[in-house]
């Protein structure tokens, strides 16, 4: 494993009279390892097994199936573009909001902080909800939708829903980031003559960096992971806003369970190299 | 070169109040202070990162109080040095001098002159993380030198080394401000430091400066017991004078000691622990003497320390030890003896 144990581990329970209690310590882990690994094998089995038809696999008779193909590919690449925008737009959004979170005596502090982990806690169904209720019924989201940008039922409105929820997630990991950069690296650039802009950006934002980075996985996880919100804001219109998670669902509710398990493995295998990315760009558990 | 006046900053626990300090230029002068007492707020106020509450701060003659920063010519070293962890040392230093577009080649030559002159020429390819605290502290000295500051403003810069580094960096320190005759702030925690190298020391206590003077006068006429606590001074006693027919008199906890100096009314006795002079009873010696008995007896090295018991009096007593004095032999614990306040080093401060 190597790079991933990012920090030692000292064995309190060392002794051989404490080996009991040891087991009885990891048993409870060592299943919930277990479960885990358990459930994403069997889809991965259950797609590899032979189809009773062609004899071939499951998994290479989806991919034998051109409109399957199509479809998943579809979604495969609106969960990508969409994701990756949203999650763009959350970090850039979130290198300034969190600075000043971390750094600035902002007014309601406390207020703001609590507000901006909303997202985060309310229900994504719930979240999206009340998206869809702003653009259709108030005045602000109507004026949005007539003037600016049509986000009800189209491809925007996924990103719109990735985007405020994943804000969120972004927002946290920065300013995590920059608590952990010393403020007084900055103040000694600015006595060394750097402007309060050039100090950002010659010496916090390159402290930060990784962070930062791990920040921008993690919220691109969020987003391309995003299912229920976007089903209220964008709909789930095959071939328009089927994203991943949209797909598996729809294919599913068809009946076409091999399409809805190829999605999951693949959407797995995603979390998965994300999370490998995230831990070796020394990302800390801060996300959930 | 800084003149701070009637300064007062607000900042969560520390508050500062009417501060005033004044440096001239091409002083080295030193705050002194025990820990936490806001001194560090009060350096960082004048690098320009509090706005204070009221006062003005004035930095070679411009009002700089409302200046950001970058606008002071003011060079600092923070306690923890703050070499920037993602930078060479080398390009730490060129930090400055790169932000005011200095050419290369004069970059070049000065990170060689100073990297010589503090002994790191061979450390600036290293990031900071392998630098040792002795090299780290000279690392953030030459990147603050680099600039051609107008006021050096140094946090601590020994308290993370050895006591033994801490006596060649205090030369170095005093060496190279006289060198490059900098205007210098440097706080500490730490007599010794504060006499190695201050021209003036200014002690910080409750929020304020206290006294402000050169190290000899702050050592023997600490302006109030707090100051006198603060330079080892170990014999602060409250008590009060009282003229008696035309006689001057210091009484306290039921003992009278004839001094000419003390003033009327309630006041503190200021005497250094190597001015309380102890001998055998009967000896010959200047000065109000009084009976005592030697309570306990410590040896500490060079040292001995006594306390004497007079009356409800305690006092210290520092003095050589038997190899360098040999009456310091008899002086042990239960012994009575005379004790010898000379006049002239006896010291009264308001209470």
């Amino acid at each position: 494993m190597g790079a991933l144990d990012s920090s030692p581990v000292t064995d309190a329970l060392g002794g051989r009279s404490d080996r009991p209690l040891r087991w009885g310590i990891s048993l409870p882990l060592v299943a919930y390892v277990a479960l885990i690994v358990c459930v994403l094998t069997a889809n991965v089995v259950w797609l590899a097994r032979p189809h009773p038809d062609t004899g071939q696999s499951y998994l290479a008779s989806l991919y034998a199936n051109d409109a399957l193909r199509g479809e998943i590919g579809y979604a495969l690449k609106l969960s990508m573009v969409s994701s990756l925008i949203s999650a763009i737009i959350a970090t850039l959004l979130a290198i300034p909001s969190a600075y000043a979170l971390s750094r600035l005596r902002v007014p309601f502090r406390a207020l703001i902080d609590t507000i901006v982990d909303l997202p985060l806690v309310i229900p994504p169904l719930i979240a999206g909800i009340a998206l869809l209720l702003f653009f259709r019924q108030s005045g602000m989201g109507q004026w949005i939708e007539n003037h600016l940008l049509p986000v009800v039922y189209t491809q925007q409105g996924i990103v719109v829903a990735q985007f405020f929820i994943a804000s969120a997630f972004a927002i946290r990991a920065v300013k995590a980031a920059f608590d952990q950069v010393n403020p007084r690296f900055e103040a000694v650039a600015r006595s060394l003559g750097a402007s309060g802009l050039h100090a950002f950006v010659t010496i916090s934002l390159p402290l930060a960096k990784s962070g930062v980075i791990a920040g921008f996985i993690m919220t691109w996880a969020r987003a391309i992971g995003e299912f229920a919100p976007i089903m209220m804001v964008a709909g789930s219109t095959p071939g328009k806003t089927n994203v991943l998670p949209i797909s598996a669902f729809l294919n599913m509710s068809a009946g076409n369970v091999e399409a809805a398990i190829a999605i999951v493995v693949l959407m797995v295998a995603i979390a998965a190299g994300t999370l490998v990315l995230f831990k070796q760009l020394g990302g800390q558990g801060y996300i959930w | 070169m800084i003149q701070v006046r009637s300064l007062s900053i607000k900042l969560g626990e520390f508050s500062l109040r009417d501060v005033h300090l004044s440096v001239n230029r091409g002083e080295y002068v030193v705050i002194m202070g025990p820990t936490g007492s806001g001194k560090t707020v009060l350096l960082e106020c004048l690098v320009g990162l509090y706005g204070a509450e009221s006062g003005e701060v004035w930095i070679g003659g411009r009002r700089m109080d409302g200046e950001p920063p970058e606008r002071r010519g003011v060079a600092y070293v923070p306690q923890d040095y703050c070499l920037f962890p993602h930078m060479t040392l080398a390009d730490n230093i060129t930090y400055g001098m790169r932000l005011r577009g200095t050419p290369a080649e004069e970059r070049a030559q000065k990170l060689q002159m100073l990297s010589d002159l503090l002994g790191i020429g061979h450390l600036l390819d290293r990031r900071p993380l392998h630098l040792s605290g002795g090299e780290r502290q000279r690392g953030a000295l030459a990147r603050a030198l680099a600039i051609d500051p107008d006021v050096l403003l140094l946090d601590e810069p020994l308290s993370a080394v050895d006591e033994y580094t801490r006596d060649s960096l205090c030369e170095m320190l005093k060496g190279l401000q006289r060198k490059l005759g900098i205007t210098t702030l440097h706080v500490s925690h730490n007599l010794d430091e504060a006499l190695a190298v201050g021209d003036r020391i200014a002690v910080f206590g409750n929020g304020t400066i206290l006294q402000e003077d050169e190290p000899c006068e702050v050592l023997s006429r600490p302006a109030n017991s707090f100051v006198a606590r603060c330079v080892g001074v170990s014999n602060v006693v409250p008590g009060r004078g009282v003229v008696e027919d035309g006689q001057r008199w210091f009484e306290a906890d039921g003992v009278r000691l004839h001094l000419r100096s003390v003033p009327e009314g309630p006041c503190v006795l200021i005497v250094r622990p190597e001015h309380v002079r102890p001998m055998p009873p009967g000896a010959r010696d200047r000065g109000p003497r009084m009976e005592a008995v030697v309570r306990h007896r410590q040896e500490r090295g060079p040292l001995v320390w006594l306390d004497l018991q007079m009356g409800g009096l305690s006092l210290k007593a520092c003095l050589p030890s038997g190899a360098f004095s040999p009456d310091a032999d008899s002086l042990s614990a239960g012994t009575r003896v005379d004790v010898v306040l000379p006049e002239h080093e006896v010291h009264f401060a308001p209470n």
